[in-house]
């Protein structure tokens, strides 16, 4: 039926468009209409928008009404806000699907709005946008509000709230308490309380009573329940955050390749090699770079490793500084695989071998070593791809021990600690491994599954975990405005999401966080690093909070976007500076003044 | 060491040459300038996930087509094929979450990305009414074990059938009579016959009296062309440098040797001339096929040669060549009706260049 109808579109297209012919002359394949308009598609929803109420699914559906196809279309949801109000953190509307392939000209296709709640949501009113993209326009955009009607309970007298807000400031997070008594001045069991704030926008409160303020000055709280209510006013102060920017200390340019990740370890640091670079002279990620930082200023290049690939996209340092293993992609054997580097002599890496299998013909993206043991990704979206565990105690003889695949999508990096492997698992979301912590009687050679955690519409690119707080750092390197997404495993069976860093206009690369300082420094792909204070509980928006502190676009030499409107892969902090690979101008030292 | 997965529409291309030719049309009369719908040489290139325009009179460059929406990721656009009616063309991206993108020409508009959900995707080629293209995973991961090949209805990219067919599926092409797809199984050293489009299996045969196990082929078909009439399959054995010839039944009818590591294979419209190009040693062969020889080899001056096409009169070749990590990847032309054939222009094209395809001039 879908065929036929196909074939019918193409010939009103072709009426007025192009048919195959290879003569000289114009004369139309069919009669030409007037000149008009260039043929365009136009998406619309139905309904326009929708009104949930307390319900949390309903099917919509998006058409094609113009003339000409579109694809693919992206359904992206917005952040849950509530009424006026910030991002709901943990809440998320789910669209299925997720992307229609191509909506053809007077096509429909239904489409399936499910809303996902954290617990506890206070009562109110909330709201979420859903937009039909192609490429980077907005095609068609709907809103869905939505209700959270507190479940019904005795009859409430009075409401009171308590909590010790002495000194707050902007960013913390209080927990205030409620008191809820019934007409008689009794207390009420497990009483069904919403709570707001006024103005809406000056922060956060979760249906516990946790409360992170966005505004500095008065904010009014409120309690409802069952028609009873408190309002307290608390006094924010402004949060205090290390003051300073970043000193650029030097570049080591890079000009020939583009560069990819990079580690440092001593005085020495090693930036991969990434693509094939059109410019004169150009060359292809086949190198790894080798750099002495115990100089004063520009790293200075000492040594290289030319290996069969045309990506080096990831380099590795054992903790004891003796071991690196790099990555290769499209190697022109196409084995790819890894090479483990003997780094006795830092400065002069010698090849132990290079290590390919079947397995890892594919490509390896990232690897993390953590003991006895590297942890491979391998490009790949079926089980023969995924983690890829390699027992590295002879480096002259690595063995393939264990593998893992989340089971749909691919993983794109890894990133092992206390025994957890933290799998960024794109679509599939962050995927929590066993491999020796003792939470799911995992190892190395037997990962287990502890949790996984799927955030609808981001795409887990990369992670750093912060054991010590109990958070993970997530990062979406596709959907705009970047969104860093921060994800509470103090019980890492249970992952919550509970806060985010958004930026317009740039996407989330690499992380690093100083934990003696609470500092997180973010790479952000078209605007160079940022650092944030990342002290206490986290909660809600934290570029709303007074937490940023300052950003580097490099400030030297042109800086971000010398050809390409990406740059920043990844920070490191070594030795009291950061250190910035940048895909454009290669590995920089930066010194934080804060 | 190996060829990787390619492209090429050779079959669906050659029954759009069939109606040209038959019309007194000329590829060669590509014009000199670009023009809206002129005809034109799409390029797959792997590395920078692109998908490049070249005009095939001159080589210039008329346009760079991003696939990818993931910039540092290196996502490797592979098989490329131009619908029947040139109106689209269709790309594949084998990593990250493999899928195939639809493109409107002339505008070279994207109106479409299907995702695939298999392992990989190497070539796609489409069925003569341009329904349905066919395309192969190619998961070198698990090379005993059997991989997918897909059935994609074009129209909105939907897939609607796929079979775990053998070890490597690399290449997937419908005889143009009798509707069967004949699929390269270059690691398990045979070929299968699927129906169409449901893909079940008809029957199979081994390339050879000895095959290599699977997961070890010592054969290593990697692609095909049918002959127009449908009765010839030819198979590039990629390891033994030859192109072997079956009937439709899979009965051996003969070989020729080519030069080193043949690659992808193309057949010209009349089905006279075989263009294999030669991955291992930078050449091309043609190949007569009504004697079952090696007329001549050309040697392209590019390091190597993975995808072929020919144009709409047959008479110039089109050839990616990979190049190496320190080399660029170059598109080379190839005049195939001067004596001898000879190189008629080259020109870089970025790393790794893959799949390529000749798209006819398209009127109003």
């Amino acid at each position: 039926m879908r065929a036929r109808r196909s074939i019918g579109a193409v010939c009103v297209l072709v009426a007025s468009g192009w048919v195959a012919a290879c003569g000289g002359d114009s004369s139309p394949a069919a009669p030409a209409g007037p000149a008009g308009p260039e043929p365009a598609p136009v998406l619309t929803f139905d309904p326009a928008s929708v009104t949930l109420g307390e319900a949390r699914a309903q099917t919509i559906r998006i058409s094609n009404s113009g003339n000409a196809a579109a694809g693919p279309v992206l359904l992206v949801a917005g952040a849950v806000r509530s009424n006026g109000g910030g991002p709901i953190p943990g809440a998320g509307l789910s669209v299925s699907p997720a992307e229609v392939a191509t909506l053809n000209p007077g096509d429909t296709r239904d489409l399936s709005l499910t809303l996902a709640l954290p617990d506890g949501l206070s009562g109110g009113e909330y709201d979420v946008s859903l937009e039909a993209k192609v490429g980077s326009e907005t095609l068609a955009s709907l809103g869905v509000v939505f209700s959270v009607v507190p479940p019904g309970g005795p009859q409430v007298g009075a409401v009171t709230i308590s909590g010790d807000a002495s000194g707050a400031v902007q960013g913390d997070v209080i927990q205030f308490a409620v008191d809820v008594r019934d007409p008689d001045g009794d207390p009420v069991s497990n009483p069904a309380v919403s709570w707001r704030v006024i103005p809406p926008g000056a922060g956060f409160v979760t249906g516990d009573g946790r409360f992170v303020a966005y505004e500095t000055g008065s904010v009014q709280l409120v309690a409802e329940a069952q028609g009873a209510a408190d309002t307290i006013e608390v006094a924010f102060a402004a949060r205090q955050v290390p003051t300073g920017g970043f000193q650029v200390i030097g570049n080591g340019a890079v000009g020939r390749r583009f560069s990819s990740d990079h580690w440092e370890h001593g005085t020495t640091a090693y930036t991969g090699t990434w693509g094939c670079r059109n410019v004169a002279g150009g060359a292809c990620g086949d190198a790894l770079l080798v750099w002495d930082i115990s100089v004063a200023d520009d790293p200075l290049l000492v040594d290289s490793v030319i290996v069969d690939a045309r990506v080096v996209n990831d380099i590795k340092v054992s903790a004891d500084g003796r071991l690196g293993i790099l990555t290769h992609e499209h190697s022109d054997d196409m084995q790819n695989g890894i090479t483990l580097l003997d780094l006795a002599d830092p400065r002069r890496p010698q090849v132990i071998g290079r290590f390919a299998a079947p397995d890892l013909s594919p490509g390896v993206h990232n690897v993390w070593i953590e003991g006895d043991y590297a942890y491979l990704v391998v490009d790949g979206t079926a089980a023969s791809s995924g983690l890829r565990v390699l027992d590295i105690s002879d480096p002259s003889a690595p063995q393939i021990v264990a593998s893992f695949y989340g089971g749909s999508s691919f993983l794109h990096d890894v990133y092992v600690r206390d025994g957890l492997a933290f799998l960024s698992h794109w679509d599939a979301g962050l995927i929590i491994l066993d491999v020796g912590n003792g939470i799911q009687g995992g190892s190395p050679t037997s990962p287990r599954e502890v949790s996984r955690i799927r955030i609808p519409g981001y795409l887990v690119h990369n992670a750093w975990y912060w054991p010590d707080a109990g958070y993970v750092f997530l990062g979406d390197e596709i959907n705009l405005p970047g969104r860093v997404r921060i994800v509470d495993v103090r019980d890492p069976s249970n992952p919550v999401e509970v806060a985010t860093i958004a930026r317009p206009g740039a996407a989330p690369h690499n992380f690093w966080v100083d934990e003696d300082r609470g500092i997180g420094y973010f790479a952000w792909y078209e605007a160079g690093v940022q650092a944030f204070d990342l002290t206490g509980e986290l909660l809600g928006s934290l570029e709303r909070q007074g937490r940023f502190i300052a950003e580097s676009g490099y400030e030297v030499g042109g800086g971000c976007v010398a050809d390409q409107q990406q740059c920043a892969w990844a920070p490191q902090l070594h030795a009291g500076n950061i250190y910035v690979s940048d895909m454009n101008t290669g590995l920089w030292k930066l010194a934080p003044q804060f | 060491m190996e060829a990787g997965p390619t492209v090429l529409i050779r079959r669906a291309a050659a029954l759009t040459v069939g109606v040209l030719t038959a019309a007194g049309c000329s590829g060669e009369q590509a014009s000199q300038r670009e023009e809206p719908g002129a005809a034109a040489v799409y390029v797959a290139v792997a590395v920078s996930d692109e998908v490049l325009r070249f005009d095939p009179a001159t080589g210039n460059l008329l346009a760079r087509i991003a696939l990818d929406p993931r910039p540092s990721e290196s996502d490797e656009p592979h098989g490329l094929a131009i619908a029947p009616d040139g109106r689209h063309w269709y790309a594949t991206l084998a990593h990250g979450e493999p899928t195939l993108s639809k493109f409107e020409r002339p505008a070279d508009r994207r109106i479409g990305r299907g995702r695939l959900s298999s392992a990989g995707a190497a070539r796609v080629e489409i069925d003569p009414t341009g329904e349905y293209g066919f395309v192969a995973d190619y998961d070198r991961a698990r090379p005993g074990e059997d991989g997918e090949v897909l059935t994609v209805r074009l129209y909105d990219l939907e897939v609607v059938a796929r079979r775990r067919a053998c070890p490597g599926p690399h290449h997937a092409v419908q005889n143009p009579v009798s509707g069967l797809v004949a699929v390269a199984c270059s690691l398990g050293d045979e070929i299968v016959l699927l129906s169409s489009p449901d893909l079940e299996e008809v029957s199979r045969f081994p390339v050879d009296v000895e095959p290599g196990e699977p997961g070890s082929p010592a054969y290593k078909p990697l692609n095909l062309a049918w002959s127009p009439d449908g009765s010839r399959l030819y198979v590039a054995l990629h390891l033994a440098d030859r192109v072997r010839v079956f009937d439709s039944e899979g009965t051996h009818v003969g070989d020729v040797l080519t030069g080193r590591r043949p690659a992808q294979i193309a057949l010209s419209p009349d089905g006279l001339t075989l263009v294999v190009a030669n991955r291992g040693d930078g050449t091309v062969s043609l190949i007569d096929t009504e004697l079952l020889q090696e007329r001549s080899r050309v040697a392209l001056g590019a390091a190597h040669p993975h995808g072929i096409a020919l144009d709409g009169s047959g008479t110039r070749a089109f050839v990616t060549c990979e190049g190496t990590p320190t080399t660029p990847g170059r598109l080379v032309a190839v005049k195939l009706d001067s004596d001898p054939a000879a190189v008629a222009w080259s020109v870089e094209t970025g790393s790794v260049p893959l799949g390529v395809a000749w798209a006819p001039r398209l009127r109003r």
